[in-house]
C-alpha cells in the first residue's frame, strides 16, 4: 500500500495540479477519485443545451472528498467555471441541474439513478453493479489501482459523447 | 599598351587556338563541379528536412493517441500506442515522459541500441547528433501539457543515397569533358582563321614594302574592325609617301628664289650707305649742338658743335652718362623720364657743365627715336642761351633787393619843425605810407592816418608840441605794402638850441600792429566764450571778467573789476575761500575747483547759482594770475534730478506692470478652466448626438479655450521670469545647455540635427532660466529649419564685461525689418499652421537675459540662417540681488 500511496500523491500533484494543499484532509483514495472525475470531464462532451454558464459537480451522500474537490471549484472547463455542491437527498440533487453527480457509497445508488434526470448528467458511482443499475461510470479497485468501467448505453441515454481514447482504457473493454 | 591580364607562363607562347580550347574546357569543368556541389548540398538538406518532418508527424499522431493513457497513467496502453512506431523504417525508438519529466513508457525497435534521455528539455526541441535525429514534442490535452514524447530516428540511409549520386556525377563529368573538348576544337576556328589571315598579310607587307596590299575581312566583329583599321593604316602610309615627294619639289624651288633676293638686297644696301654718309656730314657740321642718349642714359653720339660748345673731346663726352654734364640732377631725370615716355621736349632749360668747370645755359629740344615702338635713343638739339640768361638773372636780383628792403621797413624816423610840420622829405615815411614828399609836407601826413584817429592825433600833437616835452601817442597809420591801416606808436623828442628853445623835433613811428591785433583777438575770444571767464591776481582781486560772467551773477563790469573775488561767493564760503585761494597761488596748477562738491555762487540779488569752475594759472609780465572758467549748471542739475525721478517712476511702473500681468493671468486661469472643462464635457457627452453644426461649434469652443489656456500659461511663464526667478548662484553653463538638449532630444533626433558647442564658461545666474533660454533658442533653431539638415552651433566669447553667447543655425532666417519684432510678446512672423507656437519664446529669452543684466539681439540672412546673440555680464548677479533688496525695502 505504501507504494500506491506514493504513486497517487505524485500523480495528483503532477497531472492535475490541484488539491495538493488538501492532501492531509482526504484519504488518498478520494484524492485519486477526485482527479479521475476531473480527467473524465476532459474526455466527455455534454450536449450544449444543458449549460447556463457554470459546470456543476455534485456529491450525493456522505462527502469523503473533504476539501480536495473544493480545489476544483473555480477551475475552467471549456469556458465554464466549475462549482461543487453537496446533497444528502437525491431529490435535491435532481433539482440542482448537476452535470456530474458522484453517488457516494453511503447513498442508495439505485434510488438516486431513478430520481436523477437521465439527460445531460454524468453519473459516477463506486459500488459493484453501478453500471448495471444504469450508471455511466463506475470506479472499481483492481490490483491495488483505481480503475473504471463505462456503460456506453447509459452514456448514450444521457446524451454524452465519450472519447474513444477514454473507452480504450475502460475495464472489460480490452 | 598595358597588358590587363597576364597569361600563366606555360601558355604565353601558345597559339590563340590552344588558349581558346583551354579556356572553354576550364570553364565547363568548373561550372560542372560547382553545379554538382550545389546539388549535393541541396539533396542533403532536403533529406534532413523530410526526415524531421516525418518524425514530427509521427510524434504528433502518437502523442495525440496517448493523451488518455497519460491522463489516467495507463502505462500499458501507452506502450501499445508507442509500438505503432515500428511501421516507420527510420525510427529506432520512442518514449513518453509524464508532466514531471519521468520516463512513462517506451518502445525500442528490435535489434536497435537506444538510450533514452534521463530528463526532458524545457521546450520542444529537435536535433541531429551523429547518425541520429531526435525530437521532443509536448503532448497536450486541451491546452494542458500532459507530458512529452521523444522519438529518435537513424540517418544512415543518407550514405546510400550519396554513393548513388557520386556515381552518376562521375559518369556525367567524363561525358561533359569530352564534349566540351570536341566543341571547342571545332568552334574556335571562327576566331582564329581571320586572325591568322591578318597576320599573314601583315608579314607580307613588312617583307615586300608593298603598301597596296589589303587584308580580307570575314566578319563584322572586333577582328573585322582590326582588319578595317589595318587597311586604313596602309591607306594613310601610302598617302603620306606621296605628300613627302611633293614637299621636296617645293623646297627646291624656294632655295632658288632666295638666292635671287640676296643679290638684289646687296645692291640696295650699297646705295643706302652712300646717302647716309652724306647726311652724317651735314649733321656733324650743323651750327646747333646735337647728341643722342641711349635708354641707359649713356651718350652714344654728339656732333662737333656740341663738343665745341662744352669744350670736350669726343672721347670725353661720348660713352659717358648724360647726368655728368648736367648741373641739376632733377632736371635731367625729368628730361629722361619724359623721353622714355615718348614725349617731345621743346625749349627746355637746363644748366650744363663745361670742361673748364663753368656753367652754361642750354635750351633743349628733344624727342625719342623709336624702332617698332621700342625706345632706341633720344635726339637732342641744344642751343646756348648763357648770355641771355645772365642778363635776365641780373634784372631779377635787383628788383628783389628793392622789394625786400621796402618790406623789411617797419620803423619810420622823422624830423619836424617846432610846430610839428614835416619840412623835409621823409624817406622812411614815404616808404611806409606810400605818400610822396609833396603829399606829406606840412600836415599832409595826417591824411595817412585812419580817419577816426586824425582829429585826436592832431589835438594831442599840437598839445604835445606846445608843452615842449617828449610824448607818445598811438594811432592807426596806412601801411602801403599790406594795403591797410596798422596800429603804430609814435614818439617825439624835442632838440633844443643853446638858448633852450626847441630847435626841431625828431621821432620814430613803430609798428605795433601784430601785438595790438593779438591782444584784441584774445579779448574778443574771452568775451565771446560761452562760459563765464574771470582773471584774478594773487591778492584775489578781479582783474577782468567777460559778458557771460556779468549775466551769470547780475553785476555790471565796473562793479566787479578791482573787487575781491569773494564778492561772488555765498556768505558762509567767503572766509575759507581766502585760505584756499592762497594755497592755490602757492602751488598754482590747472584743476577743477571743489572736486566732488556742489559749488554755488552768489548773485547780486542774493540768489545762489550752481556752478562748475575750472582754474588755470598763468604767468604774465606783472605776476601770476588765475583764469577761472565758470559754467552755470543750474539747468543741468535740474535735468539730472528730473531724469532720476522719471527713471524711478519707470521702474515702479514696470514692476507694477509685471505684477499686474502675473496676477491677471493667474486669476484668468480659474474661470477659463471652468469654461474649458465644461466645453470638453459637452464634447465628450454630446459628440455626434447633436447636429454637425453643433459639433463644429463645440469643437471651436474647446480648441479656443485650449489656445487661450496656452496663451495664459505662456504669459505666466513670461511674467514669472521677473517675479519668480530663483536667486543667482555661480553655475557652469554646460549644465543648463546639456539639460536643454536632453529636453529637446526627440525633436533633435526627428530633425536629424547636428548640434555643436564651444566649452561653456561659469557664470552667475539662475540655472533654471538659463536652461529655458538655451532650450527656447535651440528649439527655435530646430523649428524654423529650412530644407537643409539643421546644423546648430552654440558659441561663447569672453569680452571685457562678460560673455557673448551666440546660437547659430542654418534655418530659414529672418528679414531685417523683423529683427526687433521677434522679441515682442505674442509676435509671430508665420501663421500657426506653418510653424506652431504662441510667439512668446523669444520674449521670454530676452526677459531672462535682461534679468541677468545682459542684452539680446539677432542677426540673420533670410534663407541662410540666423544668429541669436546674448550677453551675460560678469558682475550681473550682485547688481540684481541688490535691486531685489531695494524692492523689499
Amino acid at each position: 500500500m505504501k507504494f500506491m500511496r506514493t504513486l497517487i500523491v505524485v500523480y495528483l500533484y503532477a497531472s492535475t495540479g490541484v488539491g495538493a494543499a488538501a492532501v492531509s484532509d482526504a484519504s488518498l483514495e478520494y484524492q485519486v477519485k477526485a482527479s479521475y472525475i476531473y480527467n473524465f470531464i476532459q474526455f466527455i462532451e455534454w450536449p450544449a443545451d444543458v449549460f447556463n454558464g457554470e459546470f456543476k459537480i455534485c456529491v450525493l451522500g456522505a462527502d469523503r472528498f473533504a476539501a480536495v474537490l473544493d480545489a476544483l471549484q473555480g477551475e475552467s472547463v471549456a469556458g465554464r467555471t466549475i462549482r461543487v455542491a453537496r446533497f444528502d437527498q437525491p431529490h435535491a440533487a435532481a433539482a440542482a441541474h448537476c452535470h456530474v453527480v458522484f453517488i457516494g457509497r453511503s447513498a442508495d445508488s439505485a434510488e438516486a439513478l431513478q430520481v436523477l434526470p437521465s439527460k445531460g448528467v454524468l453519473t459516477v458511482g463506486e459500488v459493484p453493479g453501478f453500471t448495471a443499475q444504469g450508471g455511466v461510470i463506475n470506479l472499481v479497485e483492481r490490483h491495488g489501482n483505481i480503475r473504471f468501467q463505462v456503460s456506453v448505453p447509459a452514456a448514450q441515454r444521457a446524451g454524452l459523447t465519450i472519447s474513444s481514447r477514454l473507452l480504450q482504457l475502460a475495464l472489460d473493454n480490452r | 599598351m598595358k597588358a590587363i591580364i597576364t597569361n600563366p607562363a606555360p601558355f604565353r607562347d601558345s597559339s590563340i587556338r590552344w588558349k581558346l580550347t583551354f579556356i572553354i574546357v576550364i570553364v565547363s569543368v568548373w561550372s560542372f563541379l560547382l553545379a554538382g556541389a550545389f546539388l549535393l548540398w541541396d539533396a542533403r538538406s532536403t533529406f534532413k528536412q523530410t526526415l524531421l518532418e516525418d518524425i514530427t508527424i509521427l510524434a504528433d499522431v502518437i502523442g495525440s493517441n496517448s493523451t488518455a493513457a497519460l491522463a489516467f497513467r495507463d502505462a500499458e496502453a501507452a506502450a501499445e500506442t508507442l509500438a505503432a512506431l515500428h511501421t516507420d523504417g527510420h525510427v529506432l525508438g520512442g518514449a513518453l515522459y509524464d508532466a514531471g519529466g519521468r520516463l512513462f513508457a517506451d518502445y525500442v525497435r528490435a535489434g536497435a541500441n537506444v538510450t533514452f534521455p534521463a530528463g526532458v528539455p524545457a521546450q520542444d526541441q529537435e536535433a541531429f547528433e551523429g547518425e541520429h535525429a531526435w525530437i521532443f514534442r509536448t503532448v497536450r490535452l486541451k491546452d494542458r501539457a500532459l507530458g512529452r514524447i521523444y522519438i529518435v530516428a537513424e540517418t544512415t540511409q543518407w550514405y546510400a543515397l550519396m554513393r548513388h549520386f557520386a556515381g552518376v556525377m562521375a559518369l556525367l563529368f567524363i561525358g561533359v569533358l569530352g564534349l566540351s573538348l570536341l566543341l571547342s576544337l571545332r568552334l574556335q576556328s571562327w576566331i582564329t582563321v581571320p586572325i591568322a589571315g591578318l597576320l599573314d598579310i601583315s608579314r607580307r607587307v613588312a617583307r615586300e614594302r608593298n603598301y597596296s596590299i589589303r587584308a580580307l575581312k570575314h566578319d563584322n566583329d572586333e577582328v573585322g574592325a582590326l582588319v578595317d583599321g589595318f587597311n586604313d593604316m596602309l591607306d594613310q602610309i601610302q598617302q603620306r609617301r606621296l605628300e613627302v615627294e611633293r614637299a621636296q619639289d617645293e623646297l627646291q624651288r624656294r632655295v632658288e628664289d632666295l638666292a635671287r633676293e640676296v643679290a638684289e638686297r646687296k645692291r640696295a644696301e650699297a646705295e643706302l650707305r652712300q646717302s647716309r654718309e652724306e647726311l652724317a656730314d651735314f649733321v656733324e657740321n650743323a651750327s646747333v649742338g646735337m647728341h643722342w642718349v641711349g635708354p641707359d642714359g649713356i651718350v652714344i653720339w654728339a656732333n662737333r658743335h656740341e663738343l665745341e660748345m662744352l669744350g670736350y673731346t669726343k672721347d670725353e663726352y661720348v660713352g659717358h652718362h648724360i647726368t655728368e654734364f648736367h648741373v641739376d640732377q632733377p632736371v635731367i631725370d625729368e628730361i629722361l623720364k619724359c623721353l622714355l615716355r615718348n614725349e617731345t621736349l621743346s625749349n627746355y632749360e637746363a644748366r650744363l657743365r663745361c670742361k673748364d668747370g663753368s656753367i652754361r645755359y642750354g635750351l633743349i629740344n628733344s624727342n625719342a627715336y623709336l624702332e617698332n615702338g621700342k625706345f632706341v635713343h633720344t635726339r637732342c638739339f641744344t642751343r646756348d642761351i648763357t648770355e641771355r640768361k645772365a642778363a635776365e638773372e641780373a634784372l631779377r636780383e635787383s628788383e628783389e633787393r628793392y622789394r625786400s628792403l621796402v618790406a623789411a621797413t617797419t620803423s619810420v624816423v622823422w624830423t619836424a619843425d617846432p610846430s610839428g610840420r614835416f619840412t623835409e622829405p621823409q624817406t622812411s615815411w614815404q616808404i611806409y605810407t606810400g605818400q610822396a614828399p609833396q603829399d606829406h609836407a606840412n600836415f599832409g601826413w595826417l591824411a595817412a592816418l585812419h580817419p577816426d584817429d586824425r582829429e585826436p592825433v592832431k589835438h594831442a600833437w599840437v598839445e604835445g608840441f606846445a608843452a615842449g616835452v617828449p610824448f607818445e601817442i598811438e594811432a592807426r597809420i596806412w601801411h602801403a605794402i599790406s594795403g591797410r591801416h596798422h596800429y603804430c606808436s609814435a614818439r617825439a623828442v624835442p632838440l633844443r638850441a643853446a638858448d633852450g628853445a626847441v630847435r626841431e623835433w625828431i621821432g620814430t613811428v613803430s609798428d605795433i600792429d601784430d601785438r595790438q591785433r593779438a591782444e584784441e583777438k584774445f579779448r574778443l575770444a574771452v568775451e565771446a566764450a560761452p562760459n563765464g571767464m574771470m582773471i584774478i591776481d594773487t591778492n584775489g582781486t578781479i582783474a577782468l571778467i567777460n559778458q557771460q560772467l556779468e549775466k551769470m551773477f547780475g553785476y555790471g563790469r565796473d562793479e566787479l573789476v578791482g573787487k575781491p573775488v569773494e564778492v561772488l561767493l555765498p556768505l558762509s564760503d567767503r572766509t575759507p575761500h581766502v585760505a584756499h585761494r592762497d594755497q592755490f597761488f602757492r602751488d598754482p596748477q590747472a584743476r577743477t575747483m571743489g572736486a566732488g562738491r556742489d559749488l554755488y555762487g552768489r548773485r547780486k540779488d542774493g540768489r545762489p547759482v550752481a556752478v562748475e569752475i575750472g582754474l588755470n594759472p598763468f604767468v604774465a609780465q606783472d605776476g601770476v594770475f588765475c583764469l577761472a572758467s565758470i559754467i552755470d549748471i543750474t539747468e543741468r542739475k535740474r535735468a539730472e534730478q528730473e531724469l532720476k525721478r522719471y527713471n524711478e517712476e519707470l521702474q515702479r511702473s514696470n514692476h507694477e506692470l509685471g505684477q499686474f500681468a502675473y496676477v491677471a493671468s493667474h486669476d484668468l486661469q480659474e474661470p477659463l478652466r471652468a469654461v474649458s472643462g465644461c466645453a470638453q464635457l459637452l464634447q465628450q457627452r454630446y459628440q455626434s448626438k447633436l447636429d454637425a453644426r453643433a459639433d463644429e461649434l463645440i469643437n471651436h469652443a474647446v480648441t479656443g479655450a485650449a489656445r487661450m489656456q496656452a496663451l495664459i500659461n505662456d504669459l505666466l511663464v513670461y511674467s514669472r521670469v521677473g517675479t519668480r526667478g530663483k536667486p543667482f548662484e555661480t553655475c557652469d553653463c554646460s549644465g543648463p545647455l546639456k539639460e536643454a538638449l536632453a529636453n529637446l532630444d526627440v525633436a533633435i533626433r526627428e530633425a536629424g540635427a547636428v548640434i555643436t558647442h564651444d566649452a561653456m564658461p561659469r557664470v552667475t545666474g539662475d540655472q533654471t532660466q538659463l536652461t529655458q533660454l538655451f532650450q527656447n533658442l535651440v528649439g527655435n533653431a530646430l523649428k524654423f529649419r529650412g530644407d537643409r539638415r539643421p546644423e546648430i552651433h552654440v558659441s561663447v566669447e569672453q569680452k571685457s564685461s562678460g560673455y557673448l553667447f551666440a546660437v547659430r543655425d542654418n534655418g530659414i532666417g529672418i528679414e531685417p525689418q523683423y529683427f526687433e519684432r521677434v522679441f515682442g510678446v505674442f509676435q509671430r512672423l508665420h501663421n500657426r499652421r506653418e510653424y506652431p507656437g504662441n510667439g512668446i519664446g523669444l520674449a521670454i529669452c530676452r526677459k531672462i537675459v535682461e534679468r541677468h543684466q545682459g542684452r539680446m539681439w539677432v542677426d540673420s540672412v533670410p534663407g541662410r540662417g540666423s544668429v541669436f546673440y546674448f550677453t551675460i555680464p560678469i558682475g550681473g548677479a550682485q547688481h540684481e540681488q541688490h535691486e531685489r533688496y531695494n524692492q523689499r525695502q
